[in-house]
């Protein structure tokens, strides 16, 4: 191009116009998984913030490579000689891993405190054994969820220890999620509360959400388990009224009722029986 | 030659017939020993055999093509007291006079292990492809059509496994064996028949991983996680030992490397002269010899969780899955580092000789692949983040994770340093390096979402995730992988496929890798779970969109290979020496390359890439003119 | 030049066999499927179907179905369902298998079915005790699942435990996978491997429509 300094100058003007741009539709525009419990509003947010960050340095690096690669090309057999030749300049070099360096220091930092605020002993059980009933909205009711080839049932400890293949929650009643398996590695997965926690067995994983949208949602396996994976989903997953869910679990404790006697006590991990190789 | 080949030497003329034949001498011998002779108790299945028959079978079948191949001559025949191999038999096992032939024997050469790397790699690639495209043929409905939950599975399982064997062998298997002696003023590698291992050992892990076919498949995918590897058939042995025998070679690949680059240097070369291309070959010959053995060792534990009742895996017996997921992806992290530094290697060896200047800091490109050596190794936890291991060092892995962009950002600072100002030439290796970094980018922007807990709670194991290192792997490495095919091309075969029609095919595959895995990202980000044969009803649109753009990849890359094979298997257009007019020592040699590349080891050398003065690189003696045509 | 054309042609016509070879025999083998014997009953309105399958511990030696595997354990005689949509299934299923247990004791519980019942050797049950059971027939996308119940250990041989239900099955048309949860697959880990993961023995896939 003739006249480099127009070029740069219409380079950092569309630079600047996408950046801008971007970063306010990404500011407008709906932020995955949405907004249907506490932690996913968190998860949009972070994606939001990451986005809003990232966005402005990755159309400004892209923005320089085309200026560089494309306003600069020249066909092949030229002999005209490029600028002077660099080999290097420390300060341009230091300002470049210094800049990269505070915005990763700054993302780890952010990182750690989201994560601090939204899963505060993430992974682990909050109890030794199943929670109470919760008295306040604030206070955690323990949902277990059971992963098994191929499908998940869900225990109510706290509602007699009962068992159901369908997944109902209480709106707005905090929730803690213990998930576990019965034989290989799962991983639970409710797009819209955002909460995915691997099932694995003989250990019991913890991640609490307080879904805050009353409706029907989708649940599915995250983590290849084997012959029927993709089938392993549900339409059916629905966050209800307290007044629904108390109706509920009063339906499935009596649909339950044969089942009961035979159920194993509630417990956060069950050991698989029969255990090794079958009989 | 003027003397009668010995027998030794006829034998190794039809290696490959007796090493076929050496396979399936072993396989019997395995098969009927692990089924007969060792106490197995399991019922699993009669019709086919027993784990320990075909795990044994496979393992007698490899050393048999080997030792067909003529691998164990050299160790049996001085253990034996053989005399040490003279001149005359070293360059008949360097395929002196060998013709076409030697491509499809035991040879020492680097240059011909290079060529057949080339090959294997393509050939993994394609078949690879081909899966791809079954699996996006049958995305394109949210439940089964064109296969079914089981064969889905495999499919996935082949086209992963396939694809990282071609990945972590595509630069650093033809480039890096082709060029690296080359460039450093070598005669030859340091362990030359341990190079020749790490090639050979890759047809019969390709064979032994599509051999799953038969044996009923297996559902693991590439990651092969335990437990669910010890419920699967047969079919998982194959996976088990065609993975054992990739990380070996890789493993065996590193330490020659490393020895070669470390002990055959020409004088005058120090490591602060090196190309960049081959700093980058040690930086990965490390990462592969280090992680590799991490690999192995899971792998095997699993062959005996498999077949002996041991339980590492099984936590019922007091092992833990958590196991096969530390030490898989103490390997795996390393391993996608493995791909892709060879690939900013080969880039930065690039741009240099199309901008026609000194490559921008040096140093700090040097430093910045060291570094990301070194974080490779303490950022694997980041694949397990939602596994509930640990929460407590989530932010320690977090931070690492974050940290390695530090280090990949300074080969972004060094290209455009490189660039900056520079009348480019736009030719059409260039034109897949400006792919390489535009995808790569887009990979490394997707990977910041993915190394923060908060926002990989909701992506990790979705197709974000699968399009993130498809970005990275494919339309980094590979991108990477078809400039340096045309760039390297007329020295390796002395024929060019540079044409027009390679113009439109970058095009080409460029838009529809990118229309693709656009889709995907996006299904991902909606909630589509990875190696889902049904799906959500929702999603079907972006399927289909990314599906129709997958057949485009899928042609606008069967158009790369046809023009490959084209131009070089039947037009063979003879190209000029330096094409590219670089000042780099590989161009230099004559074409064809001569058996040992240098008559007179080459001295006095400088960093290739001073275009400002035009001062070649090396003084090779008698002089060579830098910018000679034909 | 023509003899090296010629070369590449034979190379991609015998790879296009291979892939040939690849996709009809592997990718999707078309599995014999049966059909349900329509019927003249009705029930809640709907027309009523029948199906009669047998469950055997060797399918190979039963003299009939999938003879790869002899030692698998599966549904005789296949697994591929078909029936019409918005019908009332009449399920009746002769298990001859021993009685394994199940690992998860919900699945104990007959779900799904017509009034949540089963019919076993005539009598009417709601449950059945985990530690009984031999198999379930389950489709978790319907909501069904019947545990049946597993010869005892001292019974004599060919004694069989006939088990009978209805289910409905939706009015549009689909593809179901349905399995069974009893870990049964003797020889494998956790007892889920095998036939549980092969379709034709422990899996399979109800056509509805």
């Amino acid at each position: 191009m003739r006249n480099r300094a127009t070029a740069i100058r219409v380079v950092i003007i569309v630079w600047f116009i996408l950046a801008v741009g971007g970063d306010v539709a990404l500011a407008f525009g709906p932020i995955p998984p949405g907004q249907a419990s506490d932690l996913a509003s968190s998860e949009s947010l972070t994606i939001l913030l990451l986005a809003e960050i990232g966005w402005p340095i990755f159309s400004a690096v892209l923005a320089a490579l085309f200026f560089t690669m494309v306003v600069n090309r020249t066909a092949p057999p030229t002999e005209e000689p490029s600028a002077a030749a660099l080999r290097g300049n420390t300060r341009a070099q230091t300002a470049w891993i210094a800049g990269t360096l505070v915005v990763v220091l700054s993302l780890a930092v952010y990182g750690t405190v989201a994560l601090a605020i939204d899963q505060p002993g993430a992974g682990v059980p909050s109890q030794a054994s199943a929670l109470a009933m919760p008295t306040s909205t604030s206070q955690p009711l323990e949902v277990q969820v059971i992963a098994q080839q191929w499908w998940f049932t869900y225990r109510y400890p706290t509602y007699g220890g009962i068992e159901t293949p369908q997944l109902v929650l209480p709106v707005n009643q905090k929730i803690e999620f213990n998930v576990t398996s019965l034989d290989v590695v799962h991983s639970f997965w409710f797009y819209a509360l955002g909460v995915k926690a691997d099932a694995v067995p003989l250990n019991d994983n913890v991640v609490t959400a307080t879904p805050t949208k009353i409706g029907t949602y989708r649940i599915q396996c995250a983590e290849l388990c084997g012959l029927w994976h993709g089938n392993m989903a549900d339409n059916t997953a629905m966050v209800v009224s307290p007044s629904d869910f108390a109706a509920w679990i009063q339906q499935e404790t009596t649909l339950d009722a044969p089942i009961m006697k035979y159920l194993l006590p509630y417990s956060h991990t069950y050991e698989p029986s029969p255990t090794i190789y079958g009989s | 030659m003027s003397t009668p080949p010995t027998l030794a030497r006829r034998l190794n003329e039809w290696g490959l017939l007796l090493g076929v034949i050496g396979a399936v001498i072993g396989f019997i011998i395995g098969f009927a020993v692990g089924t007969h002779a060792i106490p197995y108790s399991f019922d699993e299945d009669n019709s086919l055999g027993s784990d320990p028959g075909i795990l044994l079978g496979y393992a007698l079948s490899v050393v048999g093509f080997l030792a067909g191949m003529g691998f164990l001559n050299y160790p049996i025949g001085r253990l034996l007291g053989a005399k040490r191999p003279t001149e005359e038999d070293n360059a008949y096992m360097h395929g002196e006079g060998g013709g076409l032939t030697r491509y499809f024997r035991m040879t020492t050469d680097h240059k011909v292990i290079g060529l057949q790397y080339l090959v294997m790699i393509l050939a993994f690639l394609f078949i690879g492809g081909l899966g791809a495209m079954f699996i996006r043929t049958e995305l394109l409905t949210p439940s089964p059509t064109v296969a079914n939950a089981q064969s889905y599975l495999t499919l996935v399982g082949l086209h992963s496994t396939l694809m990282i064997f071609m990945a972590s062998a595509a630069i650093i298997g033809p480039f890096g064996n082709y060029f690296v002696p080359i460039m450093i003023g070598a005669r030859n590698m340091a362990f030359p028949r341990l190079e020749a291992l790490t090639f050979w050992l890759l047809p019969p892990a390709g064979l032994i991983l599509l051999s799953t076919v038969f044996l009923g498949g297996f559902t693991t995918g590439w990651t092969g996680y335990a437990p669910l590897a010890d419920q699967n058939v047969l079919g998982m042995d194959s996976y088990l030992i065609a993975f054992a025998l990739i990380g070996m070679s890789i493993g065996l690949s590193g330490v020659n490397m490393i020895a070669t680059i470390m002990t055959k240097r020409a004088p005058g070369l120090p490591l602060s002269r090196m190309p960049i291309f081959v700093w980058s070959v040690l930086v990965t010959s490390f990462l592969g010899a280090l992680a590799a053995p991490a690999l192995i060792a899971a792998v095997l534990m699993e062959v005996f969780d498999r077949s002996y009742q041991t339980t590492f895996f099984v936590p019922a017996g007091g092992g833990s899955p958590y196991l096969w997921e530390n030490l898989f992806w103490f390997f795996g992290h390393p391993e996608v580092y493995i791909f892709v530094v060879p690939a900013f290697g080969l880039v930065m060896e690039m741009l240099p000789v199309f901008t026609r200047r000194p490559l921008w800091g040096y140093r700090v490109a040097v430093g910045g692949m060291v570094g990301i050596g070194l974080l490779s190794f303490v950022v694997w936890q980041h694949h397990l983040f939602v596994s509930g291991l640990a929460p407590s060092l989530r932010p320690f892995y977090m931070f690492s994770t974050e940290l390695i962009s530090v280090p990949t950002g300074i080969i972004y600072l060094v290209a455009l340093g490189t660039l900056w100002r520079a009348r480019t030439r736009f030719t059409v290796p260039m034109l897949f390096i400006f792919g390489f970094f535009f995808n790569f980018l887009i990979g490394g922007f997707t990977g910041v979402f993915l190394s923060d807990v908060p926002s990989d709670f909701t992506l990790h194991a979705s197709y974000f995730v699968q399009a993130h290192f498809h970005y990275t792997i494919m339309g980094g490495e590979v991108f990477a992988l078809m400039a340096a095919i045309v760039y390297y091309l007329p020295k390796m075969t002395g024929r060019t496929m540079d044409t027009k029609l390679l113009r439109f095919q970058f095009w080409a595959v460029f838009i529809t890798f990118n229309g693709t895995f656009i889709s995907l990202i996006s299904v991902g980000i909606l909630g589509m779970p990875r190696r889902v044969i049904s799906y959500a009803a929702y999603l079907q649109p972006l399927n289909i969109s990314a599906t129709v753009f997958a057949y485009g990849l899928g042609l606008s890359m069967a158009l790369f290979l046809g023009i490959l094979l084209w131009e070089v298997v039947i037009k063979q257009k003879v190209a000029a020496r330096n094409p590219w007019e670089s000042l780099g020592v590989e161009w230099q040699v004559p074409t064809p390359v001569p058996l040992f590349n240098f008559d007179q080891v080459p001295v006095a050398w400088s960093l290739p890439y001073d275009y400002d003065t035009g001062k070649p690189a090396a003084d090779f003696g008698p002089a060579v003119p830098a910018f000679s045509g034909a | 030049m023509r003899s090296r054309i010629w070369l590449l042609v034979g190379g991609v016509v015998v790879f296009g066999v291979l892939v040939g070879f690849f996709v009809t025999r592997f990718l999707n083998p078309v599995p014999p499927q049966i059909a349900a014997t329509t019927t003249s009953n009705t029930l809640q309105g709907r027309h009523v179907v029948d199906f009669n399958l047998t469950t055997v511990a060797a399918v190979g030696t039963a003299g009939q179905g999938n003879g790869e595997h002899p030692n698998w354990v599966g549904y005789l005689p296949t697994t591929y369902l078909k029936v019409p949509a918005g019908a009332v299934v009449h399920m009746t299923i002769d298990q001859e298998d021993g009685q394994t247990g199940l690992r998860n004791e919900y699945f104990g519980l007959v779900r799904g079915t017509v009034n949540d019942q089963m019919t076993v050797d005539g009598k009417v049950m709601g449950a059945l005790d985990p530690s009984l059971a031999a198999h379930t027939f389950t489709i978790p996308d319907l909501g069904v699942s019947v545990p049946l119940e597993g010869v005892a250990g001292n019974a004599p041989a060919n004694a069989m435990i006939v088990v009978e239900f209805n289910f409905v099955v939706p009015d549009k048309p689909g593809l179901f996978r349905w399995q069974c949860f009893v870990p049964c697959a003797a020889g494998t880990l956790y007892g889920n491997g095998g036939p549980m993961q092969t379709l034709g023995y422990m899996a399979g896939e109800l056509q509805v429509g």
